[in-house]
């Protein structure tokens, strides 16, 4: 058969179009996420998967009518270790979604009082127990308690040892059916003798509701020094006209005997960080990271560099300018300082070589040449060796040519090693070279 | 729904072929599939069907799958099987070569599997549905109805996966 085509007509239009539109039509599906999941499995060597709930959770896991909560999920490893799984995109599921819903992140939702179960899979590994959730509708009565994340059900400890942030929450009684963490929150405290110290922050990792307290030593001489935490649930979350609120009374111990900031020397590049710690001793325990409970502080060199305190990421260190800051950090009456040194960033400047330079006496000065690029790496695009300084570290070693069309040639002098250093601008590198 | 709505559209779009115009290809190559930071070089072999309905413009029917598993790092790959739909657009032919565009729809299985640190082994398959595109070129061999054929061929399934095919193949016309 053939077709028959009127004169002037445009044959291919036709198909051109119906294929345009066919790819307008087609429905793409398909889901990547399970493969993903494997390779993420594999590669983290995981063997099973557990649900876990929020810090301050408690056990039966209730939740109010429109509440919601974001459920975590974690891995246990083939030999054995436990490994935090981000539950974003996962296949979650609800066994009663008029009950709970769950969405891929993880996030359920009570919808009506009851009880369903929550699972979820993860590279075809489903949860061996399901979360059991029950949603409840009865109104909020009172604070039962203020629990923090170091208690546990046979001890609860209401001393803190100094820059240890303990986490707390209020649980509220509802109905007198159960009993759950309250979101709605306001924090206070009262630091009721002159020898506690003590501040309440959040970070982005505090559940909603809770709060990080963190004690400060007291100026010492074994005497524990009190604070009053105390949880406000304000009118218009509670049923009744009335504010609800309790307290807890907390003593921040005696018991920090050293306390340090490592490491002592510390160079950061410009506009790059690094993080400082504060290793500290206490005496009913062994050495503990009191680092995200110190106070820290630049005291010299504001505009050299900055340093986060609680409430961010303590002991962060960011160099801003190139030359020398001083970063206090201070647990009460324990203040211990470290000198950081700004520098230019690597990443401004880069040699040609990335390793150290092995030359010998015999060399031409030809063969041995640095060469300096913009960038992390070296492209001769970026090539910048004609507007470079160079300087030697012992020219009784090796020389660098710093004019001229030889400018970076290396020549051997004698035995021995020298530093040799490229400078242009603010930016500076240095790489070893060794005459045999 | 939609899927079935193309192929109707396509079928009446296309009221005939000249049956001196039809063609069998065979092919052979390598598939490049990346997803996360891995990525899977299976050899591939395929066969086509087609026909011209009017000059260089025709329909082609392509299945494949790759031959073997590729492995990166404890992950093994292989693209179980594949069928593309596709509208072709060939250029006329000078000294025997033209060049050609396939638009189409396609659906693959991809089958990985993991080794764990334990030995034990586990398979996960997923079929994909999306737009494939390939472009080539032909060039005819004497004047007998053999011809060889290179082409390249991506696929869309709005996901996060690069999926390309490149093969070498020989066409019979008849």
């Amino acid at each position: 058969m053939v077709i028959t085509i009127k004169r002037g007509s445009v044959p291919w239009l036709k198909p051109l179009s119906v294929s345009v539109l066919m790819l307008v039509l087609v429905s793409c599906n398909g889901d990547l996420r399970p493969l993903e999941e494997q390779i993420e499995a594999i590669d983290l060597d995981v063997a099973s998967i557990a649900i876990t709930l929020p810090p301050n959770s408690l056990s039966p896991f209730f939740l109010g009518s429109n509440q919601a909560v974001q459920l975590g999920i974690l891995g246990t490893t083939f030999d054995g270790q436990s490994i935090a799984l981000n539950p974003d995109d996962r296949r979650w599921t609800s066994s009663d979604i008029s009950v709970v819903s769950v969405n891929d992140d993880g996030v359920v939702t009570g919808r009506a009082e009851g009880m369903a179960q929550v699972s979820v899979s993860v590279a075809g590994m489903t949860v061996m127990q399901p979360l059991s959730i029950n949603v409840s509708n009865a109104p909020l009565q009172s604070i039962a308690r203020i629990s923090g994340s170091a208690d546990n059900t046979a001890d609860v400890n209401s001393m803190l040892d100094p820059c240890i942030p303990i986490t707390f929450a209020a649980i509220g009684s509802f109905g007198g059916v159960d009993e759950r963490p309250l979101i709605n929150v306001n924090w206070t405290i009262d630091e009721a003798s002159e020898m506690a110290d003590a501040e309440l922050f959040t970070t982005a990792a505090t559940t909603a509701g809770a709060v990080e307290l963190v004690g400060r030593s007291p100026s010492g001489g074994g005497v524990a020094g009190d604070i009053i935490l105390t949880a406000t649930v304000p009118a218009e979350a509670t049923t009744g006209s009335a504010a609800l609120s309790a307290s807890r009374t907390l003593s921040v111990a005696d018991s920090l005997v050293s306390f340090a900031v490592a490491p002592t020397d510390v160079t950061v590049m410009e506009n790059n960080t690094t993080r400082l710690t504060a290793p500290a001793g206490y005496n009913l325990s062994s050495v503990e990271f009191a680092t995200n409970g110190a106070d820290w502080e630049v005291t010299q060199g504001e505009n050299v560099a900055s340093v986060e305190s609680v409430g961010g990421t303590p002991g962060l260190v960011t160099g801003l300018d190139i030359g020398t800051a001083t970063v206090t950090a201070r647990c009460g009456a324990f203040v211990e300082s470290t000198v950081v040194v700004v520098a230019a960033g690597s990443d401004d400047i880069v040699f040609n070589r990335n390793a150290d330079i092995i030359i010998f006496l015999s060399d031409d000065p030809e063969f041995n040449d640095l060469r300096v690029a913009r960038g992390d790496d070296f492209d001769t695009n970026n090539e910048i060796t004609d507007e470079v300084d160079f300087f030697s570290s012992n020219t009784s070693v090796v020389t660098v040519d710093s004019t001229g069309d030889d400018r970076g040639d290396l020549t051997a002098v004698g035995l021995g090693s020298a530093t040799i250093s490229a400078e242009f601008e603010d930016a500076r590198i240095s790489i070893t070279v060794e005459v045999r | 729904m939609r899927a079935l709505l193309a192929v109707f559209l396509l079928s009446i779009s296309f009221p005939s072929f000249a049956t001196d115009r039809l063609y069998g290809e065979i092919h052979g190559g390598f598939n490049v599939i990346q997803l996360s930071d891995l990525r899977f070089l299976p050899i591939q072999a395929s066969v086509s069907f087609g026909g011209y309905f009017y000059k260089t413009l025709g329909v082609d029917v392509n299945l494949g799958g790759s031959l073997n598993e590729d492995r990166d790092e404890d992950i093994k790959l292989q693209l179980e099987n594949q069928i593309t739909l596709s509208v072709r657009f060939d250029s006329p032919p000078t000294r025997g070569v033209s060049a050609f565009v396939l638009i189409g729809w396609a659906q693959f299985d991809l089958s990985q599997s993991g080794d764990s640190s334990i030995g034990t082994t586990q398979t996960v398959s997923e079929t994909f549905r999306g737009a494939a595109v390939s472009i080539g070129v032909r060039q005819q061999i004497g004047s007998g109805p053999f011809s060889v054929v290179g082409s390249y061929r991506f696929f869309d399934v709005d996901e996060p996966l690069d999926f390309d095919t490149y093969t070498l193949g020989v066409r019979v016309a008849w």
